[in-house]
């Protein structure tokens, strides 16, 4: 590779920085819609694919690439509400990009760092989950989400059943009125698994 | 706000809800021109078929009035009902019902009472009455109240929100022609600030992201541009 042709490589990369920009601003703002409309606050969030974007200390040169792109795979957590005698916890986890899931052959942590392990791009999806537990003390683990989280399986369930998970197509929240379409069909699907009116019309 | 405070609405230890959140946005918006009111009331309403071009000039209004129910056997509060806000205009009479978040909050059973009421004491006034359910709801679709064929039209927060920031940027447009519209683009700011406190965002959705110059399939020539040495 020549210098032009760097150059043309360093041009996408500012390219897909910037779309990252646009995009990831975009996905605060739908999960903050989300919250205020499924009436939960936003508490804390974490990355599930990597470690934290590191912040001071040492060794940090040494860790993954990925540990500085956080939202390739992020759990935003919101508290717990309280319908009649149940308490009920949700997290949205946005997947940005199926890939590595829809990819992988095995669990090794090293081939997330290998994108030869990826699915190809055309045939990945970008998800938003949503995870809620019932009754618990929101433990959620790592266990529950190294189940099969490729773009084939929509639907989880603990073996407790106090945890459920559901994924959608990112692409089906891209506006406020798609949204609350989506947001009413999970309301429904939340009473029937759950037996748990997320949102209730006063009578 | 204001009034909100003056009503003993606004607990400033207990925070913000549905009482601030509604003086925040009407304490302002009746400070704008007659034309700019409807305007923006108008096309928050998504179902707005049946709402009138115009109500005419803006007389008066009360928020949180309270009237009295004690003689009614037909409503179900037996001393009084306060609708949040009673708006006089020079050709209709508004209601506004406000709920804190855009779910299912409202009350179908607190607006037959309102309009029940309303009827009961301006019935015999020459002005039809126009209903609006501010927020607390999920469906836009403009319902039959019920009683007397009044119509509940709705409004969720949100689209006020839009509808707001889209008539500021419009009056913001024309400023060198019409100085006077600065003064109607700080009204207007200041409501926002309001929504905004109380949680309700200018948000970008994904559907106004561009396509970029990367196409998809040029993403798995990323291992192309990695040279083996």
């Amino acid at each position: 590779m020549d210098n032009k042709d760097l150059d043309k490589v360093l041009g996408d990369v500012r390219i897909a920085y910037r779309l990252l920009y646009e995009y990831q601003k975009r996905v605060l703002d739908l999960v903050s819609y989300l919250g205020n409309n499924l009436g939960f606050s936003y508490e804390q969030g974490c990355p599930r694919f990597s470690s934290t974007v590191p912040r001071k200390g040492k060794r940090v040169l040494s860790r993954w690439s990925w540990d500085w792109l956080n939202m390739y795979f992020y759990e935003f957590h919101f508290g717990t509400q309280e319908k009649n005698n149940d308490k009920i916890t949700m997290s949205v986890i946005i997947q940005s990009d199926t890939g590595y899931y829809d990819g992988k052959t095995s669990n090794s942590q090293e081939d997330r760092l290998n994108l030869d392990n990826f699915k190809p791009v055309e045939l990945s999806n970008s998800r938003i989950i949503f995870i809620f537990e019932l009754n618990g003390n929101w433990t959620i683990d790592d266990s529950f989400l190294k189940k099969d989280i490729s773009n084939n399986v929509r639907e989880w369930i603990s073996e407790s059943k106090e945890f459920y998970g559901v994924a959608y197509n990112l692409s089906e929240f891209y506006n406020n009125v798609a949204i609350d379409e989506k947001v009413e069909e999970l309301n429904i699907l939340i009473k029937k698994k759950l037996n748990i009116t997320l949102i209730e019309r006063e009578l | 706000m204001l009034n909100a405070i003056l009503e003993n609405k606004f607990n400033l230890v207990k925070g913000l809800k549905e009482d601030s959140l509604t003086s925040s946005v009407f304490d302002y918006l009746f400070m704008l021109p007659d034309n700019i009111i409807w305007h923006i009331m108008k096309n928050s309403c998504v179902d707005n078929k049946n709402l009138p071009e115009n109500v005419g000039e803006f007389i008066d209004c009360s928020f949180w009035p309270k009237w009295d129910t004690k003689s009614l056997k037909l409503v179900t509060n037996s001393r009084f009902i306060e609708p949040d806000l009673f708006v006089e205009f020079e050709n209709y009479f508004v209601i506004i019902e406000s709920k804190r978040y855009d779910k299912d909050q409202q009350d179908v059973n607190q607006w037959k009472n309102q309009i029940k009421t309303f009827s009961h004491i301006y019935g015999e006034e020459n002005k039809e009455l126009i209903y609006f359910a501010v927020g607390g709801i999920w469906s836009s679709k403009t319902e039959n109240s019920g009683i007397e064929d009044k119509l509940i039209h709705k409004i969720k927060w949100q689209n006020l929100l839009d509808i707001i920031i889209k008539t500021k940027n419009r009056l913001t447009k024309n400023i060198d022609i019409l100085p006077v519209n600065r003064s109607y683009v700080r009204i207007l700011e200041t409501i926002l600030k309001g929504l905004e406190i109380h949680g309700y965002n200018n948000f970008l959705w994904l559907n106004s992201l561009k396509r970029n110059q990367i196409e998809m399939k040029e993403g798995n020539k990323i291992k192309e541009w990695i040279t083996k040495i």
